[in-house]
């Protein structure tokens, strides 16, 4: 399976939902590659922590597979992390292991030539050969990246891989417009996933949306302290979910919605339980949130026709 | 559709005037083709035909095995040398596909090193009339060369027969005639190998221990006419490597981890057992030579015993899961 992450404004929280979700699906059982398509500033390696891969790698990285034609260098997580929680991955009963493509250093975005969607298409079925699922981390907003695998899944040869794609945004009503405008818009994924060929009913029913850093009101929080304010905040909640029943984003199109953490807000990372048990530094609320976005991705019935 | 077969391997070219071969390279990758049911025999020779009216070789029994025609690569390029020595390889590698009972594909680049037949390039006929054959330019001796190869993290810079036998997969597995459904998930195994050939020397075998995953080193000896022999050998070696690390490192622990987690692991254990299980066919029939390289493999590694252990656990599996039926979502 093909899971395309990607968000119309940057600093959603994409590539740290992301790869939390990558990894939960991992300890989950499932062979999980990672791939960095934001070509222009590869994250996924420090959120990983992988210091060859810090901001890119130094050749062969996702870039050059494109641009230079290399091979597409695999780092498996659990022997070039220096999270704990990573290393440790391959000892935990039944879970399986995670993999990072990297991007490359000095990538940068690029125009797509002639040859790119057979070879992005041959990297996928290369990839769903050995990988349960591949976690694709594109760009924010309209990017080549968007572009390229758009005419890569349209290629016949992709007709039998299931292709997913989450939108994520911010709780807040321009991005929850700007992710409407990254589907629905002139430019938008379907209008751009038509003329590639695709059916945009089917592509807008494989597209599903994740809400990052929502403040719960739920929760005890320390931030919301006088009564006026949490009826503010339940007021306006109630508000920005009228707006995205509206705009075809609601309940039933919601993959996940990830509370704020303190802690992600200050290091970009993956987390574990004895983040939350052990240390105490991250809340249960949060890898619950990446556990429930994880196991989603699989559940059929979530992702059938509305 | 008809297709031109013969039932002979394919048998790479010795060069013509006087340069012997002294080392043989090549390597091969292994992999499950990807498709959700099995070849049939025509669909095998179908998917084969790399080359339009070249012939594609097929042999059916012990297990039905579909070659296709050698596909000729030129290369010109500097080699990666252990050690002391420098050298440049200019000539041609061969690189052929294998499908073994509509399942197993096999991607294959290999070449003969010789001596170069001048002190200069020559131009690109001579080379084209030797398929298969790398003249080396320069004298680097001829163990550095081969460590060079074998011990190459990253080939892409000598003689990067990687990425041939790479593109050659990659090639069949694009094919329109497959419907790219993946039956099971597993990875791609690579052998990399090398022989020392000399006139009259006894093919013998030395399998090199990796630290990386997927990835095995042989290091062989023989004579230059045992070279089709030793990349059969190799073939095999690889196919049934495959099948061990594929049963032993993905079935049965995935299996047990779904039992643990009341999830159902039959689909893959039957996949193991009717698909994977009866390609264990040992090549000791070919030739006298072949069944030495392989028992003199076997005293080593056990291949065999630990085959067999892995699907005796298989069966046990699936004997369990038929007397306790995991819960049914
Ligand atoms: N659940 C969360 N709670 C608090 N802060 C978060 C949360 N998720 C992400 N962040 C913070 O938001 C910032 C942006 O996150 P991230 O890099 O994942 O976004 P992105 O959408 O991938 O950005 P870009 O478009 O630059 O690739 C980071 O500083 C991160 O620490
Ligand atoms: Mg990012």
């Amino acid at each position: 399976m093909l899971i395309f992450a990607t968000s119309d404004k940057g600093g959603t929280g994409r590539s740290v939902t992301s790869c939390n979700m990558a990894y939960r699906r991992a300890l989950q059982g499932e062979a999980v590659a990672y791939l960095d398509f934001d070509f222009g500033s590869p994250t996924a390696g420090a959120i990983f922590d992988v210091p060859k891969a810090e901001r890119g790698v130094d050749a062969s990285g996702l870039h050059s597979y494109f641009t230079k034609h290399t091979e597409a260098q695999q780092l498996d997580t659990a022997l070039h992390s220096d999270s704990d929680t990573l290393r440790d991955l391959p000892r935990i009963s039944g879970a399986s292991r995670l993999v990072l493509l990297p991007g490359d250093k000095d990538g940068g975005e690029f125009s797509i030539s002639a040859d790119m969607p057979a070879r992005c298409a041959q990297l996928f079925l290369k990839l769903d050969r050995e990988f349960d699922l591949c976690i694709v981390d594109l760009s924010a907003g309209r990017s080549y990246a968007v572009d390229l695998v758009l005419e890569a899944t349209a290629r016949p040869e992709l007709a039998a891989l299931t292709s997913r794609w989450l939108v994520f945004h911010r709780w807040t009503k321009q991005h929850i417009l700007a992710a409407h405008g990254l589907v629905f818009g002139e430019k938008g994924l379907l209008k751009a996933g038509e003329r590639r060929g695709h059916d945009p009913q089917k592509l807008n029913n494989s597209v599903r949306y994740v809400r990052t850093a929502v403040v719960d009101l739920g929760v005890d929080q320390e931030s919301v302290t006088r009564p006026a304010q949490g009826a503010w905040l339940r007021a306006y909640d109630q508000k920005l979910r009228e707006q995205a029943d509206k705009l075809r984003m609601g309940r039933a199109r919601l993959a996940g919605q990830i509370p704020y953490d303190p802690m992600l807000q200050w290091s970009e990372q993956v987390i574990d339980d004895s983040d939350v048990s052990g240390l105490k530094i991250a809340n249960q609320a949060t890898v619950q949130a990446f556990e429930d976005l994880a196991a989603k991705l699989s559940d059929e019935r979530f992702w059938e026709g509305l | 559709m008809s297709h031109a077969t013969t039932d002979r391997d394919p048998i790479p070219a010795v060069p013509d005037d006087g340069a012997q071969p002294l080392l043989g390279f090549g390597e091969v990758r292994t992999c499950l083709i990807q498709n959700l049911a099995g070849l049939s025999p025509s669909a095998s020779v179908a998917l084969m035909q790399l080359t339009p009216g070249s012939p594609v070789s097929k042999v059916d029994r012990p297990t039905r095995r579909v070659v296709s025609p050698e596909q000729v690569t030129g290369v010109d390029c500097r080699l990666h040398v252990a050690r002391e020595g420098r050298g440049r390889a200019i000539g041609t590698v061969l690189s052929h596909a294998v499908v073994t009972n509509g399942r197993i594909l096999q991607g294959t680049a290999h070449a003969a090193l010789a001596s170069a037949t001048a002190k200069e390039r020559r131009e690109w006929r001579h080379y084209l009339r030797q398929p298969g054959v790398v003249e080396v330019l320069g004298s680097p001796k001829p163990h550095n060369v081969m460590d060079g190869y074998l011990t190459d993290a990253s080939p892409a810079r000598g003689l990067d027969l990687a990425s041939i036998s790479d593109r050659i997969i990659d090639e069949v597995q694009q094919s329109d005639r497959l419907d790219h459904t993946t039956a099971l998930r597993t990875g791609t195994a690579v052998v990399r190998w090398a022989a020392t050939l000399a006139q009259e020397a006894k093919p013998t075998v030395g399998i090199a221990k990796s630290d990386i995953p997927n990835f095995h080193v042989i290091r062989l000896n023989g004579s230059p006419e045992d070279l089709p022999m030793l990349i059969r050998f190799c073939e095999e070696f690889a196919l049934h490597e495959w099948l061990l690390t594929t049963v032993q490192d993905v079935i049965v622990p995935r299996a047990e981890a779904d039992i643990a987690r009341d999830r159902d692991p039959l689909d893959s254990l039957l996949f193991a057992l009717n698909e994977l299980a009866p390609l264990w066919m040992p090549p000791t029939h070919l030739s006298p030579d072949m069944k030495a390289l392989w028992e003199a493999m076997e005293s080593r590694t056990h291949y065999s015993r630990l085959f067999e252990r892995q699907v005796a656990r298989i069966r046990d599996l699936r004997d369990q899961v038929k007397i306790r039926p995991p819960r049914r979502f």
